[in-house]
């Protein structure tokens, strides 16, 4: 068996902009650029970006939700061999779909309102075909009880439900059918504090139940820190920073994690917060600048910068896209 | 009454009509708001954190009304203008509206119209509070948007909202409600929507604003991180009603509230529990309409004093001149 369970090579993503009359498509932006990671097998990898980093499109991307423009997503299911998706056929498709599911960031927009709860956790069951009635019911009643909704709650609508208890069906209707790998894109930072905390919980619990593998996509550095294994950086489509959690909060090697790190408000009145402000916006995607992607905003910025795209580079596991990654000695943000 | 007290809210409780019945969305709520001081109030959704604000510039929505309570407002500390009481229509009223409190909210998008330029929006602000002529108006306009720290005001200030990103719209929303020289400030989530680097930048912006335009400012928001870079008083609300009040330093130091103790469990710290569980809260945040005699957390309260907690609502126990805590938990250790 082998132990990444999914690796993405040279993954693109290009959306053509419609202009005109005629709506010719002369410009598109590059949501996914070239992008290659792997995910192991029963870890959670953490995906962090601002908007407009290309985090969801890649989240959509890797469960075939969307259809890339190149590249190649390699799954290794734990009793098969491995399968490029973007090579199988809608039928074939169809099956490995149990395997890989996606909790959503909305509880309120990601549940039918017209159908039961039952029916809502039920619905993947009863598209693969392959469970009786009964099967199906006590299946539900199962994975509800797992995600700690309560039972006699089954026949209910989702509007009868609270924030939290939502995203708890929302997960139970994911994993109603075992999958094997999960992607949660943004799935708790619609939540009250207190509320969040539980839905953490219980992602970490049904993890070891259940040996499930996580892509966790999130903006919030304090909840990503939390949860994963491992983290990527993305920024303008392209990762520039992975490597395992400790690594990057103690020894950050590309500038923008270094700023991203500088600008978690920290819940301690006595440690105020020193930024690291990074001048302008994240850049126009139609049109990304020369060079590395970041040089306009980086602080430590050289001539070769400007010119050159920098290519991702090993440090062990450690993989950073910098020229200067060696030479520069980027703050620390915490020593664990 | 203290002299350096700006506004001062006592007892202030705003009910929504609806037909479903009565919503006390805030429940007697006092406290001060001091010259040149950040006031935050933190709660979760529901808690009546947006809709306390709402009350001191009188823009509550037309289902509710306020019921009980003064809210004074002392730019002459002799002579109080009661916010509370003045008719709806009342010369006063538009004049502190925008002129002495102003309001930077949320969402930047939906809080500017896309029909009017920024410029457009900002001189109709300044030429209705000040006696400034069309062209004096767009000229402290353009200055306002150089302040805030939006390159080439001359040409933004003929933009619309829909042509400036998140960061740049949220601070033309606070150049817009500084353009008038407010004493107070109520900013209403205003970094929820933006990116952390954003939102530092955000952060810096408004304490440095507050340096130079002699301001207080009033707070709102549900992230404990946030508040704590800002703050210097926090009040803790819960249901309508203020669970905790004190500096920063005391609410994130010594915390004595239940509710205060176990929201400041619940968030992850970074590095300071790797894998471990986080300490959620129990149960959920009641309805509006399940009225509960006693204190309001009482059913998610792990320390709740049966037949004490559940039927009569807390008196105040004060730890410090600025901490102070309602809960019968407290009140019961002193004996």
């Amino acid at each position: 068996m082998e132990d990444n369970i999914l690796v993405v090579k040279n993954l693109s993503k290009e959306f053509p902009i419609y202009k005109g009359f005629l709506r010719r498509s002369n410009m598109s932006v590059k949501a996914v650029n070239n992008v290659s990671f792997e995910i192991r097998r029963g870890e959670t990898l953490g995906l962090v970006g601002e908007s407009g980093s290309g985090k969801t499109t890649l989240g959509r991307l890797v469960l075939r939700a969307m259809e890339p423009t190149a590249g190649e997503i390699v799954y290794n299911f734990a009793d098969e061999k491995s399968v490029d998706i973007l090579k199988l056929k809608k039928k074939q498709l169809y099956k490995i779909r149990s395997k890989i599911q996606m909790v959503f960031q909305d509880p309120y927009s990601s549940l039918n309102p017209r159908m039961t709860v039952r029916d809502i956790i039920a619905e993947t069951l009863v598209a693969n075909k392959t469970m009786s009635r009964s099967e199906i019911d006590n299946r539900v009643r199962e994975i509800a009880d797992l995600c700690k909704l309560n039972l006699e709650h089954l026949r209910r609508f989702p509007h009868a439900f609270s924030g939290g208890q939502r995203q708890r069906i929302g997960i139970a209707r994911a994993l109603a059918v075992n999958p094997e790998f999960v992607v949660c894109d943004e799935s708790v930072s619609a939540l009250d504090v207190s509320v969040q905390a539980e839905i953490i919980n219980l992602f970490k619990e049904l993890q070891v139940i259940k040996d499930i593998t996580y892509l966790f996509i999130a903006h919030d550095l304090s909840i990503v820190e939390h949860i994963s294994d491992r983290i990527i950086v993305m920024y303008l489509g392209q990762i520039v920073e992975e490597a395992d959690k400790k690594t990057l909060f103690e020894n950050p090697m590309h500038p923008y994690t270094e700023a991203l790190m500088s600008a978690i408000p920290e819940p301690d009145p006595l440690r105020k917060m020193a930024p690291i402000f990074l001048e302008g916006e994240i850049p126009n995607p139609i049109n990304p600048p020369t060079g590395c992607y970041f040089h306009p905003r980086c602080h430590y910025a050289t001539e070769r910068c400007k010119k050159e795209m920098p290519c991702r580079r090993c440090f062990g596991n450690h993989k950073v896209a910098c020229h200067r990654a060696e030479e520069l000695h980027l703050k620390q943000y915490i020593k664990y | 009454m203290d002299k350096k007290t700006l506004l001062e809210v006592k007892d202030l409780s705003v009910y929504f009509n609806l037909r479903e019945g009565v919503l006390k969305a805030v429940d007697g709520v006092s406290f001060n708001v001091d010259k040149n001081s950040t006031v935050g109030i933190v709660g979760e959704s529901g808690s009546g954190k947006s809709v306390t604000a709402q009350a001191f510039m009188r823009i509550l929505p037309d289902t509710a009304e306020i019921k009980t309570g003064e809210i004074n407002y002392y730019k002459d500390p002799d002579n109080p203008i009661k916010i509370h009481a003045l008719p709806d229509k009342s010369p006063i009223l538009s004049n502190i509206r925008g002129k002495e409190i102003s309001m930077i909210f949320q969402e930047p998008m939906s809080a500017f119209s896309p029909l009017h330029t920024i410029g457009h929006q900002m001189i109709e602000c300044l030429m209705l509070h000040t006696p400034m002529t069309k062209q004096e108006a767009r000229e402290r306009s353009i200055e306002m948007l150089a302040k805030v720290g939006i390159s080439n005001p001359d040409k933004r200030v003929d933009q619309y909202s829909f042509e400036l990103s998140g960061g740049m719209r949220q601070r033309a929303m606070i150049a817009i409600a500084l353009s008038t020289n407010p004493s107070i400030v109520i900013a209403d989530e205003p970094t929820t929507s933006l990116d952390v680097t954003i939102q530092a930048q955000i952060l810096k912006l408004m304490k440095d604003m507050q340096q130079e335009f002699n301001m207080s400012i009033i707070f709102i928001t549900h992230n404990l991180g946030v508040i704590a870079q800002m703050a210097d008083t926090i009040q803790i609300m819960y249901l309508g009603k203020i669970m905790e009040s004190g500096t920063a330093e005391e609410i994130f130091y010594e915390p004595r509230h239940p509710y205060t103790i176990n929201l400041l469990k619940a968030i992850p710290k970074i590095g300071s529990n790797t894998g471990g569980k986080l300490e959620a809260i129990p149960g959920q945040i009641p309805g509006p309409f399940d009225i509960q005699k006693g204190c309001k957390f009482c059913t998610r309260c792990p320390s709740a004093i049966k037949g004490l907690c559940d039927q009569r609502s807390p008196e105040i126990k004060k730890y410090s001149e600025t901490h102070s805590v309602f809960c019968w938990k407290c009140l019961e250790q002193e004996k």
